[in-house]
């Protein structure tokens, strides 16, 4: 199941885009924040199946700072900036949305170059980032079950084997936390190489 | 470097990690012809040996710690307190290796702070394995020292051959056992290296 997130604080129609998405070949849910503060609260809880459509130009909080803070915040999943005169702005900062890393922008508007993006921003996800970790991680260990029961330490003292990663990961302990961001972070560097290779 | 005190714990599961930490250590030495004065503070050292030994050394001394850690401390495997950071004034002078958990978040700095020289740690929690795939482990965990101890004078160069270092192995992980490569990517995200800026490691 993907999450489309919208932050815009002008009026988004839900129904509207139902309609605009209902040829998409995967799941979503939509959500709709018209306060960037209260979606930056919650964005973590979203997961990395997540992509967020955000508007540039919002009295609460602009979408370039929006985007930053997430990053900040080690939250690499794709955002699309869905914006009138997206990148015109004299205060839009382009080096630093590109350092955060945005994943295309749209003029608003443009809902079928949307739709299209949002299912390419799914398509690299898919490709890259298991939807469901532990179910990704589940799978490599059928292919090597060997693998299952190696032990591995923290430093701190912990011994758990790859098994007891995945309840750790459903269970959100600092560990199955620290396990999932690195793979988060692993996940978000793959996908900068193959936008290198292109 | 003239006194490396190495302080390593053992105990049932982490011990024969640290032991191969310390074997691989040992080893860079004999293959440098490097022969510092080795103060070994293995197993039954507490902090009160610990203390006195730090206090014969008064420059060109590296203290590398292979045991349990939390943000302010170091710790034997029983959650004895070995070095704290509220008693580290002694450590002036000092190069701090340590490849416990956590302590790049408050001790090292601290220890910088007290005219440490060089500061090297985890800020997180750090992975480890006993296994044959473990090795690459204690070659990531070992790296920095073996540049410190090589004669590498710049902490920021340190830092970023040792970051490139962590990432050439977890590329290699990523490609050869993939359910190893986040913990190698955790380590390497969490890795710090701290100056003092006014100091000069020989």
């Amino acid at each position: 199941m993907i999450n489309i997130v919208f932050v815009d604080d002008e009026y988004i129609h839900e129904k509207v885009w139902h309609k605009y998405l209902k040829d998409v070949d995967f799941k979503y849910v939509i959500s709709i924040y018209d306060s960037p503060k209260k979606a930056l609260e919650e964005i973590a809880n979203f997961g990395h199946n997540t992509i967020v459509v955000l508007d540039m130009k919002m009295d609460e909080l602009d979408g370039d700072k929006f985007l930053h803070a997430i990053r900040e915040k080690d939250i690499f999943i794709p955002v699309i900036i869905y914006s009138a005169n997206a990148m015109m702005s004299k205060t839009t900062n382009l080096s630093q949305l590109i350092k955060d890393n945005i994943f295309s922008y749209i003029d608003k508007g443009q809902h079928e170059e949307l739709v299209k993006t949002i299912s390419d921003a799914v398509t690299m996800i898919k490709d890259a980032i298991p939807l469901e970790l532990s179910e990704a991680l589940h799978e490599f260990l059928e292919k090597r079950p060997e693998r299952k029961d190696a032990v591995i330490m923290t430093k701190e003292g912990h011994t758990l084997t790859f098994k007891d990663i995945e309840n750790e990961i459903n269970k959100k302990s600092s560990i199955g936390i620290g396990y999932q961001k690195a793979l988060y972070k692993m996940s978000f560097e793959r996908l900068q190489r193959q936008e290198e290779k292109l | 470097m003239k006194d490396l005190v190495v302080i390593s714990y053992d105990d049932s599961i982490l011990g024969k990690y640290f032991e191969k930490c310390r074997n691989d250590l040992e080893t860079y030495l004999m293959s440098k012809g490097l022969s510092p004065n080795i103060h070994c503070m293995h197993n039954s050292c507490d902090k009160a040996s610990i203390d006195d030994t730090i206090k014969t050394l008064s420059d060109h001394y590296c203290v590398i710690v292979y045991a349990h850690g939390s943000n302010v401390a170091i710790k034997d495997q029983n959650g004895n307190i070995l070095v704290h950071e509220n008693d580290v004034a002694h450590y002036h002078n000092s190069i701090f290796y340590s490849t416990a958990c956590y302590n790049a978040e408050s001790l090292g700095s601290t220890l910088i702070r007290y005219m440490s020289k060089i500061f090297f740690g985890y800020k997180d929690y750090s992975w480890a394995l006993d296994s044959d795939q473990g090795m690459v482990f204690i070659e990531t965990d070992n790296f920095a020292l073996k540049k410190i101890l090589s004669g590498c004078q710049n902490g920021q160069k340190i830092y970023e051959e040792t970051y490139d270092f962590f990432y050439q192995k977890y590329r290699e992980l990523e490609n050869s056992n993939f359910e190893l490569a986040p913990l190698m990517y955790h380590n390497m995200d969490t890795m710090r290296v701290y100056e003092h800026p006014d100091k000069e490691y020989y």
